[in-house]
């Protein structure tokens, strides 16, 4: 079988996330959304608009002017905004139902990358800008929540535990029990 | 056929309890690892954020240290500065002060219902390094400072290393004035703060050449440059000028009490001479009438 076809097959075990995956990760999403939308208004127009401080260790003007506010020539409020939104599709009821592996694995690759975008801001906010944006931290506290309830969701969701959920005693055939008998024998 | 099971009887139940068995076994089992690949990945994921969050703040303080060279200035310092006594800095001729503030007109400037001031400057910049001196003791008379830092002017442009306060993290209160500062760039001429667009506005209007230091007394006076030779500065640590500002007779002292008392005249000039202890001395009022007739 080749790798395409085991990522968009789906799965022969069952997939079956915990029922609270979806609304606590769309909830974290939106709240995701919404700062981000925030933090990316406030950088295309006057980044003094945060209702931040602007003295002291937190300084959010600061930080989304500093060098760091970009990433390969890419805002950070910006791609902040776009991991919300395509997280925000990967974390919809049918995404989260979805048996294809590819759709699980493209979730969990986008909490990982967005994990790590994360804590190089938190070390670019603490090492080298020298003051912290509460948004930003809204928005990593945000992340890093999303990373571990995919994560955690996940994990439950899959295993072969699955398959004998799905396993029925009325599936013993007759025969299966004539092949070894000595296997069924109950104690004594 | 005696000893064969029966098929469709007595061992079916064993069958069926067996895999019962076999099931909640193979159940628990997957729950446990599960539980230990959850907890794992939890734990790698909190002790790198840690890490992290532990080898930024110990970077910070070393890289503090070693390149911008800001740190918090000594309260004693400090202290010295903000309580210059009345009767010694009038004391101080104003004969060291090469260009007092300028009047300008423009709509008044207020910062949250109060007179506003308006600092623009830079660390690196060895003229806002001399200006601060007398700025933070100037407003020491109408109100109270907080978080001054220290710092140094850059290293490779003239008068370098100059000693001053840093107002990156300073807030000032007063019942009379607002003050607004922007410390553009560090010691190394890194970005550091960015002005506001109506700061901005305020530089395009009163500073069109762009001069630093710039400083707006209410869009009545503004300081653009530097007021007073600052070679008295030159090599000296901060704690030593500190030392010398509240003296009149020292060279720091009169041209840095001196700019002080001309700073507080457009002040006064912008508070209707508020608070009276301050701008009611002859100092002040005659000062105030110079910089009147200097327009």
């Amino acid at each position: 079988m080749s790798i395409a076809t085991r990522l968009f097959k789906p799965t022969e075990t069952a997939w079956k996330p915990p029922r609270w995956a979806s609304p606590i990760s769309l909830l974290l999403c939106v709240v995701g959304i919404a700062t981000a939308t925030y933090l990316t208004y406030a950088h295309y127009s006057d980044p003094s608009v945060l209702a931040c401080s602007d003295k002291g260790a937190v300084n959010c003007a600061k930080v989304t002017t500093s060098d760091q506010s970009h990433f390969l020539g890419m805002p950070v409020a910006v791609l902040g905004l776009a991991f919300f939104l395509g997280m925000t599709v990967l974390c919809l009821p049918q995404a989260w139902k979805r048996q294809e592996p590819i759709v699980r694995y493209a979730r969990l690759a986008a909490v990982v990358v967005g994990l790590g975008m994360i804590l190089w801001l938190i070390y670019a906010e603490l090492a080298i800008i020298d003051a912290i944006c509460v948004y930003c931290t809204i928005v990593h506290g945000l992340t890093l929540a999303l990373f571990f309830v995919v994560v955690i969701a996940t994990v439950l969701g899959s295993g072969s535990a699955s398959v004998y959920d799905d396993f029925d005693d009325d599936d013993l055939e007759d025969d299966d029990l004539e092949e070894d008998p000595q296997a069924f024998e109950g104690p004594g | 056929m005696a000893n064969q099971p029966d098929k469709g009887g007595r061992d079916r139940p064993n069958a069926r309890a067996r895999s019962a068995v076999l099931r909640e076994a193979q159940r628990k089992t997957e729950k446990r690892q599960k539980m230990l690949t959850i907890g794992g990945i939890s734990a790698v994921v909190l002790v790198v954020v840690a890490l992290i969050v532990g080898i930024a703040l110990t970077g910070k303080s070393s890289k503090k240290n070693a390149t911008t060279g800001r740190s918090v200035a000594p309260a004693a310092s400090v202290t010295q500065v903000t309580t210059v006594p009345a009767t010694d800095s009038a004391k101080a001729d104003t004969s060291s002060v090469t260009t007092p503030p300028k009047a300008v007109t423009g709509d008044a400037l207020t910062f949250d219902g109060k007179p506003g001031i308006f600092y623009y400057g830079a660390e690196y910049c060895p003229y806002c390094a001399a200006e601060r001196w007398p700025f933070v003791e100037a407003l020491s008379r109408f109100g109270t400072w907080s978080g001054l830092d220290q710092t140094t002017s850059s290293a490779t442009d003239v008068h370098p290393n100059t000693a001053s306060f840093s107002f990156l993290n300073a807030k000032f209160t007063s019942p009379y004035v607002s003050l607004q500062t922007v410390e553009s760039q560090d010691n190394e001429g890194k970005p550091l703060q960015k002005a506001t667009a109506a700061q901005n506005a305020i530089v395009a209007k009163q500073n069109s050449k762009g001069s630093i230091p710039f400083i707006d007394f209410g869009n009545k006076y503004v300081i653009n440059g530097a007021t007073y030779d600052l070679s008295a500065l030159d090599g000296k640590s901060f704690d030593e000028i500190a030392a010398a500002v509240p003296d009149p007779n020292t060279a720091i002292g009169k041209a840095v009490l001196g700019t002080a008392n001309f700073m507080t005249a457009a002040i006064c000039d912008m508070t209707g001479n508020k608070p009276a202890n301050v701008c009611s001395t002859k100092t002040i009022t005659g000062l105030q009438t110079a910089l009147k007739n200097r327009k």
